[in-house]
This record gives C-alpha cells, sequence and structure tokens, in this order.
C-alpha cells in the first residue's frame, strides 16, 4: 500500500509540475492514457520515481507488455522492488 | 553496482497493407476520432480507398510506429507547400512505454530535419487537446494564428496552429532533448526509419 500511495502521490506533483490536470478520481482500472497525465508528465513520473525508489523498471526490467492501467504500472514497480522480472 | 538500462527502440516504416486493418481499428477509437479534423467512424471501404490513393500520392508519407517491433502507433507526413510539411500522428495502443508520444515528437522532427529541401514543418492541434498543445510548445513550436473550428461535444473550438523552423532542431535537437527526462533522451537515439 506505502508503494501505492507514493505512485499516486508523486502522479499528483508530476501533474501539477507538468500543468496536466488528472482525472477526478484515478482507480485500478483508470487506463493510464486517460488519466489526464501528458506523454512529458509521465516521462517526468517515471524519472521522479527512479530518483525516490531507486528503479526504472522500463529500462532496467524486460518488460514483455508495458502497462495500461494504473493497477498495472503499480505492480510492475512492485514486481521491480521485489526485483522481480516477470 | 549500477544496473544495466535498456531502452525501447521506435522503428518507423511505411504502411502496407498489412498494416490496414489494425490501423482501421485504431483510427475508429474514440479516443483517437475526437481528436481528429473528422470525428466520423470511417468504413472498411473508405479506408481502402483512402490506402489506394495513398500509394500513388507522394506528396504523402504514413508510416507505422512499431515499438521493439509491436506495432503501435501511426505517424504521418503531407507536402503543404514548398519547403513546408504537415505532420499528424496518434498512438493506437493504450500498453506503450512511458514517454512514447515524446518519442513521435522528436521522431517527426527528426525525420523533417533530415530532408535539407525541407525549412519548416507545420501542425495543426484541436485547441481542446491540451495535452498536444503543450508538448508542441515544450519543444518550440511557434505559434501562428488559429484557423476556425467547429463545434465538437456541444462546445466550440479553434485550431491551434503551429510551425517548427527546421535549422532550429538542426542546431538544437540536442539542447532541446537535455530538457527533457534522460531516458527520454536515451530512447530518441533509438529511432530508426526505413
Amino acid at each position: 500500500m506505502k508503494l501505492e500511495q507514493t505512485i499516486r502521490n508523486t502522479l499528483a506533483q508530476v501533474a501539477t509540475i507538468a500543468n496536466c490536470e488528472l482525472i477526478a478520481d484515478i482507480t485500478d482500472d483508470t487506463v493510464l492514457l486517460q488519466s489526464g497525465l501528458d506523454s512529458l508528465g509521465f516521462a517526468m513520473l517515471v524519472a521522479q520515481l527512479e530518483e525516490d525508489l531507486g528503479i526504472d523498471p522500463f529500462s532496467q526490467m524486460q518488460i514483455a507488455v508495458y502497462p495500461r492501467t494504473f493497477a498495472e504500472f503499480v505492480t510492475i514497480y512492485r514486481q521491480a522492488q521485489q526485483g522481480g522480472n516477470e | 553496482m549500477t544496473a544495466i538500462k535498456t531502452y525501447p527502440i521506435s522503428h518507423f516504416s511505411a504502411l502496407t497493407a498489412a498494416d490496414l486493418e489494425r490501423v482501421w481499428h485504431w483510427r475508429n477509437q474514440s479516443e483517437i476520432r475526437r481528436n481528429m479534423h473528422n470525428d466520423a467512424t470511417i468504413s472498411w471501404e473508405e479506408h481502402l480507398s483512402w490506402f489506394d490513393k495513398l500509394q500513388s500520392d507522394e506528396s504523402r508519407q504514413v508510416f507505422i510506429f512499431k515499438q521493439n517491433d509491436r506495432p503501435i502507433g501511426v505517424l504521418n507526413f503531407s507536402h503543404r507547400s514548398q519547403g513546408v510539411i504537415e505532420w499528424g500522428c496518434y498512438l493506437g495502443e493504450t500498453d506503450v512505454w512511458p514517454g512514447s508520444g515524446l518519442l513521435l515528437e522528436i521522431a517527426a522532427l527528426d525525420y523533417a530535419a533530415a530532408q535539407i529541401e525541407l525549412s519548416s514543418l507545420y501542425a495543426e492541434v484541436l485547441s481542446f487537446n491540451q495535452s498536444v498543445v503543450r508538448m508542441h510548445e515544450f519543444f518550440g513550436y511557434q505559434p501562428l494564428p488559429d484557423r476556425p473550428g467547429q463545434m465538437r461535444n456541444d462546445e466550440p473550438y479553434v485550431v491551434n496552429v503551429f510551425s517548427y523552423e527546421l535549422n532550429e532542431w538542426r542546431k538544437n535537437r540536442t539542447r532541446v532533448l537535455a530538457r527533457l527526462p534522460k531516458q527520454i533522451c536515451a530512447a530518441a537515439d533509438l529511432i530508426q526509419f526505413t
């Protein structure tokens, strides 16, 4: 839960910096590209999470399918923290 | 120990008949149509006719964007006037490497700038598509006067028009990319056209 909250907090911070308006309720099923964050915002989110968590799963893991939803995004970070590579 | 990092290969190749059904499905998604000048659903027959005309039209180029060999989007160019081409794009898939929209933006500038006879890249964005407007502004597109729009979902809009002087990109590409998150700069080195 702590990881998900970290991602949510960083998402909100990056949206403010990137001048993006996030949709009101980001749920597990929210499609990332429809969350209100734009492409630059997502790149900033990944870079900031690397600063905060020390990992960038999108460059450090062999990911067969990139995340489509918020839940999938969190899962990839969880797997990366656990040293997984699924 | 520093982790070894890898970034997606962005490969752009000319649209072929084999891509047509996939592109037709992408183009008819509501999230794609809503940002197009023509937001009507396109029939298969109309799509085939568009592709047929494209084959004999040297003023237009349409590329499939493949990310690590997986088709995820479209990048297109059309001749506008002497030394000027217009571009457009969309991501047809939603499970893509974070920052893929930026790679499309960089690829468009790289493709145009590589053609020495071109002087500027032209783009139109419907005014409610603010994420793309912001991205163009970030890269340094110059705004031109808006063109009149119509109504979309009962709301009026205008067409924001942008131009990029390609000599600026030729001179400043490295400086512009340095303002982006570093993983984007690394992935930009893996953009390929065939």
